[in-house]
């Protein structure tokens, strides 16, 4: 019992030391600013005498960076009809990110005067909701327009899948991650992977490929890729 | 068992390093905790960022396109963008968090002004004035009065009151001259002056039961036609700052620039309703009523107009002055907004007074915002508090006569004494101001000269101790970076301040400069 225990107690030693490893294995970006600060701090140790001082490192500087943040209420809005082509989230003829727009962050400068851009649970709800709503009316459009006048179904067709016409449903993904995202991703790309995972599983829930098609579009406007920069 | 909890521990602490956006600053082992990646973001990512930022949408597929054989975002679109409607929208947009112009929840018209009416019937009446015509809080019975006979009868209640008709009238907000409305007639009258000659439009004529609402019942309001008004006066405040950013005139141009824009509300408003007040009044007139063009109230055109030279831009726009009604709130805001200084007490806290000193510069513990806050209030000491007047120097000298006998006396203690001069000491310390303009109250001599030069002159120090492009800077960063800057930021902030002076204040200049940076592409 006593030898099982030693030796656990190593096994937490040795792989504790492994995960401090990664920690440290980290790229040169993910230098901590304490680093960069004490480097900072020791370079202006250097004695200033007249003499050659010894070499320091250029780059340890404190990194200032942008902080990736979620869209407004009203860049929502727009982005929503930018890759739509127009379609926004009117339900009831109202546009429901301005009837919800206090709920959602938006200051109204008497009673709230801050915005508010949490990622919070509410926002993810009607995030949800509006995904949902929008992509149901986006793709009915779409399936009435003309395949020349389409934004979604550029390169593939809304009966193609996966195994049907893989390199169409791949270069149509590709052309919506550009748009949604901004992000081009190459065919064989680790990033490609979730969404050919999503496409094969969608097929045995639906044998209707337009639903598949539903998801992914409520999947590309709900994820974090859409809705920060 | 064992095993599978070390897994656990392990595969934890492996988490904690992939996931750089767990916290763990609360953690006893914090220091062993991976820092979180910084990503140095592609060109279609910076692409990204830049159209949110400027533009408030994401970019188009050609655009993106545009990228594909060039190493990073064009300057030439990042011009163009900077030059277009979109980013003086974005920009006014961003300016709400410093102005927060929103004054929807108050109307500027009295309550004596307003119609009411009860749920089925269909005549306007006003509840406040009722009594006067009426002897009771009743509404006028819903018979027509004959249009050519000019007195109005009534007929007793039984109760006490008295009951006229109504009339057939066309109101200002209505835009289909078939939509007329039954108003009940002494509500309707549009005498201008009553025969004991008090002017109808104003707060003495609303008491005066010769007196109605005027032609198309101009003095009063209904529902929500204030909002239009306010709302107006929300959008012609914007309208100036995007003036000043679409026209690229330097940063200064905000608190200088006397062109505003006037709509069909307010025109209106500024013509017909100013001498009915609720509490923010418009008198003594930062306008004179000749300068302000005659349009009616669903008028949705923007006439420019060109202020009088005491007018200081966006801080002595009624919007402003609306928003934050004191003088010392005026000072706050701008403290706030455009220095970076916030009034706020030391961590360690203020100490108690021993002693209530009335003037706050002096008194214990208030002292420590007031001995700043004093001063700065007073630049705006010519521009009425509660409300949108300006008291010129000729009418409004710093010490009158009249309101000196007031105070001395009681005698002569007209309404401009009470609003604006000390006529009464409530301590000794007061009393070597009796009589002076409420602003010169406690000033040092140092100070006097703010209340005379106005808020321009605040800003101006601003600029020339460069507190105020130093925070312009920094708020510029803030908002593009989506953060508070701290000690890391502090020589860049104050290299771009330093440009941004160099730059003749072109704020336009400022926000390139941000984002052609390293750092606006390196992301966590």
């Amino acid at each position: 019992m006593n030898r099982k225990r030693i030796v656990s107690f190593g096994w937490i030693i040795v792989l504790s030391a492994m995960a401090a490893v990664a920690c440290n294995a980290q790229g040169p970006e993910a230098e901590s600013l304490s680093v960069h600060i004490s480097a900072v701090q020791q370079s202006e140790r250097v004695p200033v005498s007249g003499a050659m001082s010894p070499a320091v490192e250029a780059p340890l500087v404190p990194l200032i960076i942008r902080h990736r943040r979620r869209m407004n209420i009203d860049q929502l809005d727009k982005a929503f009809r930018r890759v739509t082509n127009g379609v926004g989230w009117d339900e009831d003829g109202k546009n429901q990110l301005e009837v919800l727009d206090q709920t959602l962050g938006k200051p109204d400068y008497v009673d709230v005067t801050q915005e508010d851009l949490s990622v919070s649970t509410l926002f993810l709800k009607f995030l949800d909701d509006a995904a949902r709503w929008i992509c149901t009316t986006h793709l009915d459009a779409e399936l009435a327009a003309l395949p020349g006048e389409r934004v979604f179904w550029v390169h593939a067709d809304p009966s193609d899948t996966w195994e049907t016409n893989p390199e169409a449903v791949v270069a149509n993904v590709q052309m919506l991650l550009m748009r949604y995202y901004g992000r081009r991703v190459g065919v064989d790309a680790p990033e490609m992977e979730p969404w050919r995972w999503f496409f094969e599983s969608s097929s045995h829930v639906s044998e209707d490929p337009r639903d598949t098609w539903h998801g992914l579009c409520v999947g590309l406007l709900t994820h974090p890729n859409f809705y920060t920069y | 068992m064992m095993l599978r909890k070390t897994c656990g521990l392990v595969l934890g602490a492996w988490l904690v390093c992939f996931f750089p956006g767990s916290t763990s600053g609360s953690l006893p082992n914090a220091d062993l905790v991976c820092p979180p990646d910084i990503l140095k973001v592609d060109k279609y990512q910076v692409l990204r960022a830049l159209s949110l930022d400027l533009r408030g949408t994401i970019p188009t597929l050609d655009e993106y396109a545009l990228l594909d054989e060039l190493d990073d975002v064009p300057e030439w679109l990042l011009d163009d963008w900077l030059d277009g409607d979109e980013f003086v929208e974005q920009t006014v947009r961003n300016f709400r968090e410093i102005f927060w112009p929103n004054i929807t929840n108050f109307p500027l018209t009295n309550f004596r002004a307003a119609f009411s009416r009860e749920p089925g019937s269909l005549l306007y009446w006003r509840k406040g004035v009722a009594a006067t015509y009426r002897n009771k809080v009743i509404p006028c019975r819903d018979d027509k009065v004959d249009p050519d006979n000019t007195e109005i009868e009534t007929v007793a209640d039984g109760s006490g009151g008295v009951q006229e008709g109504y009339r057939w009238i066309l109101p200002y907000w209505e835009s289909n001259p078939t939509k007329k409305v039954k108003v009940c007639a002494f509500d309707a009258q549009e005498a201008l002056v009553s025969p004991t000659a008090t002017p109808c439009g104003t707060l003495e004529g609303q008491k005066d039961p010769a007196c109605g609402c005027g032609p198309d019942l101009r003095w009063c309001r209904y529902g929500g036609t204030y909002l239009a008004i306010n709302r107006s006066m929300a959008e012609a405040f914007e309208k100036r700052i995007g003036a000043v950013i679409g026209d690229d005139l330097p940063y200064m141009a905000l608190f200088e620039d006397n062109r505003a824009w006037i709509n069909g509300p307010i025109s209106f408003f500024l013509h017909n309703q100013v001498g009915v007040p609720r509490i923010n009044r418009f008198t003594p007139r930062a306008l004179p009523l000749e300068d302000i063009p005659v349009l009616d109230f669903l008028d949705d055109t923007w006439v420019e107009i060109t202020l009088p030279d005491y007018h200081a831009g966006l801080l002595t726009d009624p919007m402003y002055l609306l928003r934050f009604q004191t003088n010392r709130s005026r000072a706050n805001r701008f403290y706030n907004g455009f220095l970076c200084e916030p009034f706020e007490a030391p961590e360690k806290g203020i100490a108690l007074a021993s002693t209530l000193h009335p003037d706050l510069q002096q008194r214990e513990g208030c002292d420590y915002c007031h001995g700043r806050l004093e001063p700065a209030a007073a630049f705006w000491g010519r521009w009425g508090e509660t409300g949108a007047g300006y008291l010129n120097p000729v009418d409004f000298p710093p010490l009158r006569a009249d309101c000196e006998i007031c105070a001395l006396t009681g005698q002569l203690c007209g309404d401009e004494c009470k609003r604006f001069y000390l006529v009464n000491a409530v301590s000794p310390a007061e009393e070597p101001y009796l009589g002076m303009l409420n602003s010169y109250v406690f000033r040092y001599d140092g100070h006097m000269k703010n209340v005379e030069a106005g808020p321009r002159l605040l800003a101006m120090k601003g600029v020339v101790d460069h507190r105020l492009p130093r925070c312009v800077a920094n708020r510029a960063a803030e908002q593009l970076f989506g953060r508070s800057t701290d000690v890391v930021d502090k020589e860049w902030i104050d290299t771009l301040a330093v440009d941004f002076a160099a730059s003749n204040y072109s704020y336009r200049s400022l926000v390139k400069q941000i984002v052609m940076s390293d750092a606006y592409r390196r992301l966590r």
